[in-house]
Order: structure tokens, then sequence, then C-alpha cells
């Protein structure tokens, strides 16, 4: 093993991606999907990471609804796969039509999420319950606009 | 597989069109039956719930379900945008509660549903007879959904009697009898469905099960906090299948948008919110998502690799996954330790550590349903149940797949949380019904096939066909579309499995399971027992069967039914004596009192106070704030004139004492006293533990039998002077001597040590019938003298808080 170390890593790249040219068109698309899904995924945590998570119920229904389309395009990629022995029976129509149904409950909750916020009243009482104490704290520009609204609400 | 078995039958008989269209039919008549089945199951779910309605009358019951039916006549008749952002001020004085906010809502938002159905289809029925009924309508949904559930895992015959178990298990009976207004009658049905749901998925792998399954986890999350025990019970069994070598993309499929979705779902729910992500008992689901996702990786790329060259793979991930991987443990190691308890609430972790309720929070432990169980309760709760779950776990091993797998690991789990807290044993009940149903199937299906094959007329090759054909009826009816994969799956490796490129170990586990499928079907060929052992073995499962019904329908109608609110007993002639004295309280406080005056009692009947009464009541059964409630139990174990200042200071004008020394009920306050001064102590350290127990000498024996700390609280004449002079003591036993001229307590078993004394600060104004409850009025301050109190006041102030400045801990209402 240890002899062919920088030989095989090439070897390795070289089978996969003849591995991975046999897929068919359609499900390449899907992976670009999935792709594309959780680098804005990622690109949403670094921004959380620099600027902080104040709004955070936006942040975490960003992250969510990239990270669930991501898991329903590969539930989708699954099932469509003819290579797949277990969904031999599900045409890729249902398949479709289910990835579909999920896409829009996700969202519908998402949307609900987006605007939620905690009430200023439950979280001067139920302090134990209340996180908002323990969010790092965020720099005004950004978020000024929304913290106003939040106290408005 | 039945197609072989099919092939073969066609072969031998030539008729196997005849039988087809006898088999469609067969069919046909047993799905009807079936629906059948279940429409009486769920209706004997119903009716066996009415006992109390039947011998009581249409009332809500004991505490929680009295706030409940507050909840959902507030909702009725404001709607739901005006309840989301109900502040409650008549709980909790001076505070309030948001109520939209801390409660599970699922409850009262089924019931208000229902309500809004009914009358909006001209049922006009009134709230409170929703309310009452809830409960038993959604126990038959649950015996439905526990149908659903064992017949994914197990077919259709153990569904069927995993329902009838379930409709009349008493452990669910106790929380869901007519009136039993409780998160816990809906969150049930959510649970099974829920699991169900999640099966379904597994077993069929498609993605609209999954949403399903998502929806009835966000239904589950707003009917109880029991919802923890999904999000972990479900990712350990994902684990669990990872670990044997069960990855499948149905599990990925069942899993993944789960998590997504479920906490998305549950971050709706406002009392869940964004401890949905914050709080450790989430984390699980999380770290197993990830482990999910990598396997599927692994799994992925390995179906698109030569061996060789993912042993390559292996070695160039392994050694930069390792050092991911530490990265993100020390993440998650970081967010656990900066959230305080380490991320766990309390009762979660009361859960993994029995002790550490009683140890640190004694608000937690002094709820009786807290308490670990003994054993005659797991008898009266699950009955036979208990002998016939060890038959069925191995039932659910022949063969093992993977919906039997997790209703293994669902009552593995479900027993030791039924250990930890007696109310955790309704969790326990739904997996201890469906292993029973499995159980009693298989043995039922066994002993009557035995009798059928032995009984005269068939021999030869007739016979031969027979068994062939029960054989593959046997597979038909236990086979759901899942499981039919995994049978074929075990085949296939014990065919295969020298072929397969596999891991030593992995092909250790997978042999035995080969070889144990191929021995239980060699079993099932030869599976005839004696005709008369089967047939006597048939009359005994069946007694077993009558005897669990006739305690069913013991406990329902005898040990469950009481609603607690009316007590009734049997007089030596047989006559039914009523006791009557809450209502008859409640309705005194609500005709006599103002509409804002303030009740102050112990906090289990601050619930009551505010549904019946409709008082401002100082602390209810939501026991959210420790402070507030040890504060009641301070003035209640004070002398009368400390009490009387700090029920002053509260705004306090009456003050409700439950009583039953005169009629021997047990569950009053002087038996909950140790509560109060234990609780009050925690947290104003003047109220000591000690002053209140009798540590004497000439009851030695006696008293090294019970752990000293909690020594015995005594009101006969050895109680401490602390004891006899304090706020409950007075208020209980006061003019108690007038009744019968002895003061002999009847619960206690003793004459009161302390009879002839006069209240100073306090007016008795009302008291019940049978002196169950007792309400005294605050006296206002004498004119006279008013000067001078408030003077001593002031200097009894000062020198107790400089007194107390010593200990730390201040009295907030000085």
């Amino acid at each position: 093993m240890g002899r062919a170390t920088s030989k095989d890593p090439q070897a390795l790249i070289h089978s996969l991606r003849s591995a991975y040219a046999a897929t068919p068109f359609s499900l390449k698309i899907i992976d670009l999907y999935v792709g594309f899904a959780v680098f804005s995924a990622i690109i949403q945590v670094v921004y959380m990471a620099i600027v902080g998570s104040f709004p955070f119920n936006s942040f975490l229904s960003g992250v969510l609804s990239c990270i669930g389309t991501a898991v329903l395009a590969v539930c989708l990629r699954v099932q469509v796969n003819k290579e797949n022995k277990e969904f031999k029976d599900l045409p890729p129509e249902r398949a479709f039509s289910d990835f579909v149904f999920c896409n829009l409950v996700l969202h519908l909750v998402i949307m609900n999420f987006l605007e939620e916020m905690v009430k200023p009243e439950s979280c001067l009482i139920m302090s134990c319950r209340c996180r908002w104490s323990s969010c790092p704290a965020e720099p005004m520009g950004i978020n000024f606009a929304q913290n106003i609204t939040t106290s408005m609400k | 597989m039945l197609e072989e078995d099919t092939r073969i039958l066609s072969m031998a008989d030539g008729e196997s069109s005849r039988e087809a269209t006898a088999r469609t039919l067969r069919n046909a008549f047993g799905n009807v039956l079936s629906f059948f089945i279940l429409l009486l199951i769920g209706i004997l779910a119903f009716s066996i719930r009415l006992f109390s309605v039947i011998k009581y009358e249409s009332v809500i019951h004991e505490f929680d379900p009295y706030f409940n039916y507050r909840v959902t006549q507030f909702l009725t008749k404001n709607g739901i945008y005006d309840f989301w952002n109900w502040f409650d001020d008549r709980t909790w004085y001076p505070l309030g509660r948001v109520i939209g906010g801390t409660v599970y809502p699922g409850l009262t938002l089924t019931a208000g549903t229902l309500w809004w159905l009914l009358n909006s289809l001209n049922i006009p029925l009134s709230v409170e007879t929703v309310c009452v009924f809830t409960a038993p309508v959604f126990s038959a949904f649950a015996s439905w959904a526990t149908y659903l559930l064992t017949k994914e895992v197990k077919g259709t015959g153990a569904g069927l009697t995993a329902a009838v178990l379930l409709a009349m298990v008493p452990s669910y009976i106790s929380r869901s009898v007519a009136g039993s207004y409780d998160n816990e009658a809906v969150a049930i049905f959510a649970l099974i469905f829920t699991f169900y749901l999640y099966i379904k998925t597994l077993n069929t792998g498609s993605l609209f099960y999954a949403t399903l399954n998502a929806l009835a986890y966000f239904y589950m999350v707003c009917s109880w906090g029991g919802y923890t025990f999904i999000i972990n019970l479900i990712p350990m069994h994902v684990l669990l299948c990872i670990v044997t070598g069960r990855f499948s993309s149905r599990l990925y499929i069942a899993y993944a948008p789960l998590v997504v979705l479920g906490t998305l779902l549950a971050a709706l729910v406002p009392v869940v919110g964004f401890n949905a992500v914050m709080t450790s008992e989430h984390f699980a689901s999380f770290l197993v998502f990830i482990i999910i996702h990598v396997v599927a990786l692994v799994y992925h790329v390995k179906g698109n690799l030569s061996p060789r060259m993912f042993k390559v793979a292996v070695t160039l991930v392994v050694s930069v996954g390792m050092v991911v991987c530490c990265a993100m443990i020390a993440v998650l190691i970081a967010l656990v330790a900066s959230s305080p308890t380490k991320g766990w609430s309390g009762r979660s972790l009361s859960l993994l550590d029995p002790t550490y309720a009683s140890k640190y929070i004694p608000i937690i432990a002094s709820v009786s349903e807290h308490q670990p169980p003994t054993w005659p309760s797991y008898f009266m709760d699950i009955n036979v149940l208990a002998f016939l779950v060890p038959a069925g776990i191995i039932a659910c091993f022949l063969p093992l797949s993977d919906a039997s797998s997790f209703v293994v690991l669902y009552i593995v789990t479900s027993v030791y949380f039924s250990g930890v807290m007696v109310r955790l044993m309704l969790v326990l009940a739904p997996a201890a019904c469906i292993m029973s149903g499995i159980a009693l199937s298989e043995a039922f299906n066994v002993l009557t096939r035995s009798v059928k094959f032995q009984l005269p007329g068939s021999s030869g090759i007739s016979q031969v066909l027979l068994i062939l054909s029960m054989i593959k009826s046997g597979d038909t009816s236990m086979n759901t579309d899942g499981e039919q994969n995994d049978i074929a799956k075990t085949e296939k490796t014990d065919e295969t499995a020298k072929e397969r490129p596999s891991k030593k170990n992995k092909r250790k586990e997978k042999e035995p399971v080969g070889k144990a499928s191929i021995r239980s079907r060699v079993e099932r060929r030869l599976l005839v027992l004696p005709l008369e052992a089967s047939v006597i073995a048939i009359i005994l499962l069946v007694l077993l069967g009558a005897f669990y019904v006739v305690h069913c329908v013991w406990a329902a109608a005898e040990a469950y039914s009481a609603p607690s609110i009316v007590l009734t007993t049997y007089s030596r002639e047989g006559g039914l004596h009523v006791f009557d004295d809450f209502r008859e309280a409640y309705a005194w406080l609500s005709h006599n009192t103002e509409v804002d005056d303030k009740v102050a009692s112990w906090w289990d009947y601050g619930y009551q106070t505010t549904a019946m009464a409709n008082r401002t009541v100082i602390v209810d059964n939501n026991t959210w704030n420790n402070t507030h409630i040890a504060t009641v139990g301070t003035a209640m174990s004070s002398p009368e004139k400390a009490a009387w200042e700090i029920f002053n200071s509260l705004d306090v004008k009456y003050v409700l004492v439950v009583f039953g020394g005169l009629v021997g009920y047990p569950s009053d306050d002087i038996n909950k006293f140790l509560w109060m001064v234990r609780i009050g102590g925690g947290v104003f350290p003047h109220i000591k533990e000690p002053d209140y127990l009798m540590l004497n000498l000439i009851d030695f024996s006696f008293l090294s039998l019970c752990p000293k700390r909690d020594g015995q609280y005594r009101i006969d004449s050895q109680a401490t002077p602390t004891m006899l002079n304090c706020l409950m003591y007075k208020l209980s036993y006061y003019r108690f001597v007038e009744t019968d001229g002895k003061a002999f307590d009847r619960v206690r078993q003793t004459e009161i040590g302390k009879k002839y004394f006069k209240l100073t600060h306090f007016e008795e104004v009302f008291t019940t019938h049978h002196w169950m409850v007792r309400i005294y009025k605050l006296k206002p301050p004498k004119n006279r003298i008013r000067g001078k109190t408030k003077k001593s006041k002031s200097k009894a102030s000062s020198t107790s808080s400089s007194k107390r400045s010593g200990t730390g801990k201040r009295n907030p209402w000085h």
C-alpha cells in the first residue's frame, strides 16, 4: 500500500470519474442540484459564523431549507436510479410526485418559520426556555433593522 | 419466492386457476372480516372507557384536565389567534403565565377542532362533552394505529391481536377514561401512528410516507413532551441498522427527511421553539443524521468502485475523515458544554439518572407519577402481557427484519424508561401490546395449524400439499412488502455469501441469520405438535386471554374510573356514599368571593380553582417557577403571623386547604406537607426540615426502618412545637375537636396533638360537608393597633433580614 500512494489517488480519481461518466444525464442534473443546495447551505453557515446568528429562525430556516432540499433530491435520485434494485416497482412519475409533495410541505413550513419570532413576554417569563440570551452579540449595522421590527411587534 | 411456491403448487395440482380464485375470495373475505373486527375493536376501546361516565357522571377528572378544559374553552370562545397570544393573569399571581407559548397545544387544538366540526354539522355539543369524550375516541384511533404498526411488522393476525390488547390495556385506560382529558390521551395515538409511518416508510421506501411521518411527528410534538422519546428512539434504530449492516436506501429515505422536516416542524411549536436544535435531547438525531450521510456515501462509492480501488479510497478518506470527525466532535462538545445543565433539561436528566430528581429537584420528585414504579404496578398495568412479551421478542427474531428490530428496540427502551417513572408505563403499554400480539398470534398460528393437520381425513400427498400451501399462506400472511425483500435477501446471502466481498465479521453475522431462517423454515415444515397438546395449549391461551379481559374490565370499572374530584365509598350496608366536597368548595368560592380575589392553596389545586371557581391563584400545577411555589410552601409551614405577612404581600384574600382527617381521605395537605417544607426550605433556608420531624428515641425501632432524613411527620402529642404552630396544622385542625370530642384523625390514625387553639390572623369562612376543603379568609389588620403592628412588623422584618443575610438567600416578600 505504502509503495503506491502516489499512484493510487490518481487511479482512484480516474476510476471514480469513469464510474461517474456512466451515470445517466438526468441523475447528473439531480447531482448538480444537490451540490448547489449543499453549497448554499455552506455559504449560509459561513455567513452565520462571520456575522452572527441573530434572527436565529431565519438562519435555521435558510440552512434547513437547503439541507432539506438536498436530502429530498437525494431521495429522488435513489428512487429513480435504474440500478437500484430496491425501487424496481416504483415508477419515476410516482417518485417525482412524492418529491414535489414533500418539497411543498417543507417550504410551507419554512415560510411559516421565517417570520416566527419568540414573543417578548414569553422571553421575559420563560427565562429558562428562552435562548436569546445565549445568542452571540451581533453587530449593529446588519441586524439593527430586524431588531427594531422585533421590538415593535 | 412466492411465485416459486405457486409454481410448485400448480405443477402438483394442476388446478391453479381455481386455487387462485379461491384465494382471492378468501383474501376478500379476510379483509372484510378484519375490517369488521377493527370496527368492533374501536367500539370496545371507546366503550370500556365509559365506566366513569356511567358510574359517576360526565365530568372532567383530576387536575391537569381542568386546565386543558379551561384552555379549550378559551380557544373555542376567542379563536386560535387569541389563543396563541393568551396571557393568563388568573394564575401565578402576580407573574401571570403566557399560556399560548408554554402549553403543548395538540390536545386543545384537537378538541377545539372536533367541537367546531360538530357544531358546524349542527350537532350542538358543549365543549365539556367534547373534552370528556376526546380521550376514548382517540384510544380507538390508537388501537387502529397499533393494528397498522403490528401489521407492518408481523402481518394481519398479529395486528388484530395487538389492537385488541391495546384497546383494553389498563395502563392506557388509566390515562384515557372518559373525562381524563390529558395530553397523553392523544399523544399515545400520535406516538404509535408516528412509529407506524416510520416502519411503513422503511418498508416501502416511499417519500410520501416519509412526509406523512414528519407530519405525524409534528402532531406528537404538539401534544406531548414525550416526543423526545421518538426523536431518540428512531435514531437509535437507524444506528442499530447501520451497525448490523442493514443499511439500505429505504432507511435513508425513512430517516433523513424526517430529521429535517421534523426539526423544522418541532421548532414551529412555541413551547419547543429553538429547543428543537438547542438541547441535547435532540442532538442524537443530528449526530445520526451525519452518520447516515457518511454511510450512504460510503455505500454509494462502494457500489461504483472495484474492491481494490475502494480499499484505496478508504485509506485516503479515513485519514482525512478522522480530522474532520475530531473537529465535529469538538464543536459538539463545546456546544453542549456551553449550555447550562449540559444541555439536558431536568426531566430528561432524571430519566438517565433516576436519582437525579430526588437529589436536585424536589418539585419533580414530589409528583407521585414521577416516582419509580413498584412490581405490583407492572402487574396491575400490563397484567399478563408482562409474561407474553419475552415470547413476542423471540418471535420478532424469526426472522429479524428492520421492522421487527425496531419493535424490539422500542420495548427494550420503554421497559427501561418505565422503570424510572411510573408515568412512562404509558409508553411501555403499546410496546407490550404489540409484542404480546405477535406472540399470541404466532402461538395460535402454530397450534391451530397442528390441529388442522391432524384432523382425520387428510393423508399422503394431500397432506404434503396442505403443508406446502400452509407454508405459502403463512408466508403471505407474514410478509408485507418490505419483509418479503428481507427474506429474499437472507436467502440470497445464504447462497452467495461466499461470493460477496464483505468483511469477516459481517459475514459472521449474516451466516447465522441465513441458517436461522433455513432452520425456521424447516421447523415450520415439521412443526406439528401432538393434537392433545395443541388443543390444551389453545385452551390455556384462551383462558389467559380471558383472565386478561376480566382484569382489564375490573381495572376500567373499579380502579381507574374515579374522577378524584367526586369520591365515592360503599357503606357497610352496601349503600353508595358520595363525597362532592371539592365542587362544593369551588362553587362557594365562585359565588361568595369577589372576581379579583386571590386564593392561595398548595399547587395541586391551582388548576381546579382557576377552572371551576374562576379565581386567581398564586401557584398551579404547571410548576414552572420553583421560587413561587417555595413561597407558598414557606407560608404554609410558617407560624400564623409570618404566613399572614407572606400571604398579604401576595394580595391573597383566601386560603384553601384540603383536609382528609374527618373522612379518611389520604391525599390531603397534611400528607403533602413534607413537600411543602422541603420545597420551601430549598429556597428559603429558615424553613428547616428537621424542625418538623419527630426524632423521638422511644420509637427508635420504627425510625430505623425508614431513612433518618425522611423521619416522621407527626401531628399527635409527640409532634414538635414548630409543627403544631405552623399554618398548615392550624388551618387543617381548627375546630376539629368539635366534631367528635376527641379530635381523632382517621388518616394518620391518631389523636391530634393540639386540640384547642384560636386563629389570630385568619378566620374560617367555609368548610364543606365532610370537612374535606376548608377555606379561610385573611383577617384585615386591626385599625386600633395598626401603627403598632406596622412598627413591630418593620422591626421583625429588619431582624429577619439581618438574620437571613448570613444564609445568603433573601425572602423577597419583605
